[in-house]
């Protein structure tokens, strides 16, 4: 039986630059073999947040549906469904939990307002889609909230209409009452893209605003989308997976090095001399030419380890420009002029072979009010700008946004503080390298 | 594992190249770009002027903010944060402003393209737009004041085919006027044949201004051509540079093509 072996060893070191695991296998950092990010990409698959206090205004008011929806007929006045949470939530796990000792969770967040429900794993299993966390846990609190206040009939639409939104006229949940990490399938860019509708304000909560590790856990929903979308195969595998495993997860500290030399006095310029000095240093990238003017041509010995130097570079540049401004706008400026330096630079190809610069340039774009609107930490990858860059480029989103101290209109706090709640006890979360890195090791890749 | 760690590599300071080519253009590029280079003044202009040339308040005015000092909100528990040190305007929580440039066509000592990497090889913290015809910075407002000074009072800005524009900035493309000057709709400039000086008469908005701000004579058109980083056919063509520059560039599209086809380019 053929297996494809790849050998590459990399030493992984945490976000304050420790060595935390040595001689890690790239090959175990994919989602195939690491057991760290496929329960990260279960738990997410599983979760959706009901916002019980949006469903007692809508009910109270008839403000069903967002914004120009008033249907006083259908508004219940008197109901009291954050004081009866407790009561719904009892109705809710009855209806969700399969057996006695499944790993269903329905707990109550914010003195009632919030109701976090995670559908067991059968329920995961046979679901063709993502849709499911919120379908299932929608429909159970409808059902529980029509039995717990015995609303009537020609009413109970009204109780759907304030979980749901606007669904199914809309195609997604529009002015409901469902928060999802993960968005909906029917507004998804491409075929496969559905880790990549995590919006980089819900990965900066699941980090706890940690910039290194928002950078590791965008890096994880992407890697998912590379298995899922067909692309973590054949000769992509190694550049993907040494970009992760260099770019997201510190490997042999060349993002956090690069950080802490340039914090005081770096621009991304000198980040990208630090970095095509460390490359030559190490024999990834050599002089090719000389020109009559003295240029060096430098070419790369590995291409895709240059690659996931390149990679690791941008990162840091935006972690010290978008730092030392303590704003997350400049992201999108960073990622262009970054590689714009560099290919002029060293003429050497720039990250993912010039589609992290397209990105760059249309991002800018968008988070800049030149053509629609957009924040940085409404990004995620299955927008039509990031969609062109695999990997890459939302690491370099999710640290800017955790590195803002307050300069965005929707900032992760105000639009998903939950998810940072209800994670707090996942070690997976809390510490994505170190689980990712032991995770790799115990998968024994090489021992086939 | 790759060929790369096999054999040890002698360790070299990597010294920043920036360009190639070997024309007076390519010099200047390198010498803009040039981090280390302390670009040459050339005019003075006064704190209360450039304050009042950007137009967001009133000289002597409180710096607005967006949110409290970083001391009183305190950080998250974030390595980065603690190696990375915020500049001065981001510590006092100040709101990002801007300045935006529009650089004529005719041998303007500077322009888009090499202004967002000449931002991104000395400043920190600052924020580029890419465009073809102007090119906005935006930063926290005490930063962008400070380094606005050397981006005005130093050998890249000439008044006459430079120009400070946050609004209606057309005029880049557009022959310049019987002085030499580049067009303006809002007229922000007056040049005075008196004393051949260019004079902000309008601030960056368009609005007009107690008194004007004297920016100097207008360079010569010999000296512009002297300065400006970019090549045009009659001044420094770029076929003098086209042979360096076509190496780079092939050089790093063969690359992209190996790297995303996984492939050698067929032979032609």
């Amino acid at each position: 039986m053929l297996v494809n072996k790849n050998l590459d060893n990399v030493d992984i070191y945490s976000d304050c630059g420790k060595l935390v695991a040595e001689k890690v296998p790239v090959k175990g950092l994919s989602p195939l073999h690491n057991q760290a990010i496929a329960k990260m990409l279960y738990e997410i698959r599983r979760t959706v947040v009901i916002n019980l206090e949006k469903v007692e205004r809508s009910l109270r008011t008839g403000e069903l549906g967002g914004e120009f929806c008033k249907m006083p007929h259908y508004a219940i006045p008197n109901i009291t469904v954050v004081e009866r949470s407790e009561k719904i939530k009892d109705r809710v796990e009855s209806f969700v939990r399969t057996r006695r000792d499944d790993d269903t969770r329905v707990e109550l967040f914010d003195k009632g307002k919030r109701l976090l429900i995670q559908v067991p794993k059968n329920v995961v299993d046979v679901s063709a889609d993502f849709a499911v966390a919120a379908l299932l846990g929608g429909s159970a609190t409808v059902q529980a909230l029509v039995d717990e206040f015995d609303i009537s009939p020609l009413n109970a639409q009204a109780c759907s209409t304030a979980i749901f939104g606007r669904y199914p006229s809309t195609i997604d949940l529009k002015g409901g009452a469902i928060s999802s990490p993960l968005g909906v399938p029917l507004r998804l860019e491409h075929l496969g893209y559905g880790w990549r509708t995590v919006s980089s304000n819900v990965v900066v909560s699941l980090a706890n605003r940690n910039a290194m590790k928002s950078a590791a856990l965008s890096g994880c929903f992407e890697l998912g989308y590379l298995v899922n979308a067909g692309n973590l195969v054949g000769r992509y595998e190694r550049l993907y997976l040494l970009g992760f495993a260099y770019e997201c997860l510190n490997a042999n500290n060349i993002v956090y090095d690069t950080v802490l030399k340039m914090g005081k006095d770096g621009t991304t310029g000198k980040v990208l001399c630090e970095v095509l000095e460390k490359a030559l240093n190490e024999g990834v990238i050599r002089v090719k030419e000389t020109l009559p003017s003295g240029f060096k041509v430098f070419a790369p010995v590995d291409l895709e380890l240059w690659n996931a130097y390149a990679a690791s570079g941008m990162l840091a540049a935006t972690m010290v420009n978008c730092g030392a401004a303590r704003c997350a706008h400049s992201v999108s400026s960073i990622i262009i002029n970054y590689n714009e330096l560099l290919s002029n630079e060293s003429a050497l190809p720039d990250v993912e072979f010039g589609r992290a610069a397209g990105t760059g340039l249309l991002l800018d774009f968008l988070t800049h009010a030149l053509y629609g609107g957009g924040e940085v930490g409404l990004m995620s990858g299955n927008h039509p700008n990031l969609k062109t860059t695999k990997l890459f480029a939302m690491p370099c989103v999710c640290a800017a946004t955790a590195l803002d101290a307050g300069t965005l209109t929707y900032p992760p706090e105000k639009m998903t503080a939950i998810f940072s709640q209800i994670f707090k006890n996942v070690k997976e979360f809390q510490d994505p390298i170190k689980c990712i890195a032991e995770s790799a090791l115990s998968a024994q890749i090489g021992d086939e | 594992m790759s060929d790369v760690n096999k054999e040890p590599v002698e360790k070299v300071k990597y010294k920043p190249q920036l360009c190639p080519g070997r024309t007076l253009i390519a010099e200047n590029r390198r010498r803009y770009l040039n981090s280390d280079y302390k670009l040459k003044k050339i005019r003075s202009l006064s704190d209360e002027e450039i304050t009042k040339l950007l137009g967001f308040r009133a000289f002597g005015e409180a710096y607005k903010s967006i949110h409290p000092p970083l001391a009183e909100i305190g950080e998250p528990d974030c390595p980065i944060r603690k190696v990375v040190e915020p500049t001065p305007g981001a510590k006092a929580g100040d709101a990002i402003k801007f300045i935006q440039f529009t650089d004529s066509i005719y041998y303007a000592p500077i322009m888009s393209s090499i202004r967002g990497r000449m931002y991104h090889m000395r400043y920190r913290g600052c924020d580029v737009g890419a465009l073809s015809g102007r090119t906005p910075l935006e930063m926290r407002e005490r930063d962008l004041e400070g380094i606005v000074k050397e981006l005005l009072e130093t050998e890249i800005f000439d008044p006459a085919v430079n120009a400070v524009r946050a609004i209606t900035v057309h005029g880049h493309s557009l022959r310049l006027d019987e002085n030499g000057v580049m067009f303006d709709a809002k007229r922000r400039t007056l040049y005075s044949p008196k004393d051949n000086c260019i004079y902000y008469i309008k601030n960056q908005w368009g609005k007009v201004l107690d008194t004007p701000i004297n920016f100097g004579q207008k360079a010569s058109e010999e000296d512009l051509k002297k300065r400006t980083a970019a090549y045009r056919n009659d001044n420094v063509r770029f076929e003098e540079d086209e042979a360096e520059y076509l190496k780079v560039i092939f050089n790093m599209y063969e690359n992209r093509v190996k790297g995303g086809w996984g492939k050698d380019l067929p032979p032609q």
